[in-house]
């Protein structure tokens, strides 16, 4: 009978048996092998970081209460969705459980970027238009829609609120925050102004780790 | 002939060979051998590349209302992956490793005594083509006056190729008289793999 190595179980010839035989070396080998390749998929796991980015490949007219829109996947592994919502104005980011590289860790800690360059067409000094990004965490084991909870202050370009938009300016929006959730994640634009959603407007994802 | 496991082909002696200390050296090393494997994945994913450049000393003029251009950088804060050279071209990193990439880029621009600069501009290059849009920070009359300078900040996520170079550029408008970058930085931390 063997006895096991404590905690990793590996097999080895126990005081009652005497000496080592070819059956206690191939118990061996068959117990590190999967080891090792448990080990290398946990690495690769790490090193496949959930990240998620979708972007403007082109030039967009916005008016005011348009939906925010990204038509371009520019990068996404790990099982992570883009969808939109019902009336198609909001941005679903989905990391699929199970799908997942090290699925069963939610909730994780995520980074999102959200960044808008926009242009605003008829601009008029001293306005105060305001522009606004929020981005959303939706926990589906909460209930339903309702428990679309905003995961921080809309973040607004307040340097533009009273200066004034100087015609074809560019404005970016962004900001990190942490996600301490699973489910969906949902960001939304809006501007008091009409214009144009430039290209490389781009919101990402990333995971960072879990809790 | 000795048998293999399926997956890392770790040797093992079938029933009726001879076991002898080679057979136990076989193993051993076959194990060796893939725990360096490991460990150089583990370093990898922890080192993950990074690097950091800054103006941390001297100025950098810029002339307000001309075409933005490209920030210079004069110490190499950190790099594990071969990506800066100052002393080759003191205005980009070059990426190292293909991957997705987190650019940041942020600047100072010395605010003078008087209300003179109206607004910052400031974006991120690939290769010559912009490619984060310009982030503006002001509007038309002149805003920022400031004995400590005006700031201004761009972030960027994007798949990057080996050997991609990317550069900051930094305008600004507002009177005439050309004002000096005091601080920058231009940074790239690799995110993951494509």
């Amino acid at each position: 009978m063997p006895d096991y190595t404590d905690p990793w179980l590996l097999p080895f010839p126990g005081r009652e048996d005497h000496g080592a035989g070819a059956e206690d070396i191939e118990a061996l080998a068959r117990a590190v092998d999967p080891l090792l390749v448990a080990q290398d998929a946990r690495l690769t796991a790490l090193a496949t970081r959930p990240t998620l980015i979708v972007r403007r490949s082109a030039d967009v007219a916005y008016v005011t209460g348009d939906p925010l829109s990204f038509n371009t996947t520019d990068h996404s592994n790990a099982g992570i969705l883009v969808t939109t919502d019902e009336d198609g104005d909001a941005l679903f980011v989905t990391p699929e459980e199970g799908a997942h590289p090290v699925a069963g860790v939610y909730p994780a800690v995520w980074r999102v970027n959200a960044n808008l360059f926009f242009v605003a067409s008829a601009p008029v000094a001293g306005s105060g238009y305001r522009f606004i990004c929020t981005v959303s965490a939706y926990d589906p084991s909460t209930g339903g829609l309702g428990r679309i909870f905003p995961l921080s202050e809309p973040s607004v370009d307040e340097t533009e609120a009273a200066a004034g938009i100087v015609s074809g300016s560019y404005l970016n929006l962004s900001y990190c925050v942490v996600l301490p959730s699973q489910g969906s994640f949902v960001a939304s634009f809006s501007a008091s102004v009409n214009g144009t959603i430039k290209a490389n407007s781009f919101f990402s994802l990333t995971r960072i780790r879990g809790l | 002939m000795p048998g293999a496991t399926p997956t890392l082909a770790l040797p093992f002696p079938y029933l009726d060979e001879v076991v002898d200390a080679d057979s136990v050296k076989n193993l051993a090393d076959a194990v060796d051998s893939e725990l360096n494997t490991l460990i150089t994945d583990a370093t990898a994913t922890t080192r993950r590349p990074a690097a950091l450049v800054l103006r941390d000393t001297g100025t950098q003029a810029f002339a307000s209302g001309a075409a933005m251009a490209n920030l210079t950088f004069t110490t190499e804060h950190y790099d594990n992956n071969g990506m800066a050279s100052l002393g080759t071209n003191n205005e980009r990193l070059t990426i190292g490793t293909a991957g997705v990439h987190q650019i940041t880029a942020r600047v100072l621009l010395d605010g003078g005594t008087a209300p003179e600069i109206s607004a910052l501009m400031l974006t991120i290059t690939a290769n010559g083509t912009t490619v984060a849009g310009t982030k503006r920070r002001g509007g038309t009359t002149a805003a920022f006056s400031s004995c400590c300078g005006v700031d201004i900040s761009c972030v960027l996520m994007r798949r990057f190729n080996a050997s991609d170079i990317v550069r900051a550029q930094f305008g600004w408008t507002g009177l005439t008289t050309p004002r000096n970058v005091i601080r920058a930085e231009l940074g790239a931390r690799w995110i993951c793999s494509l």
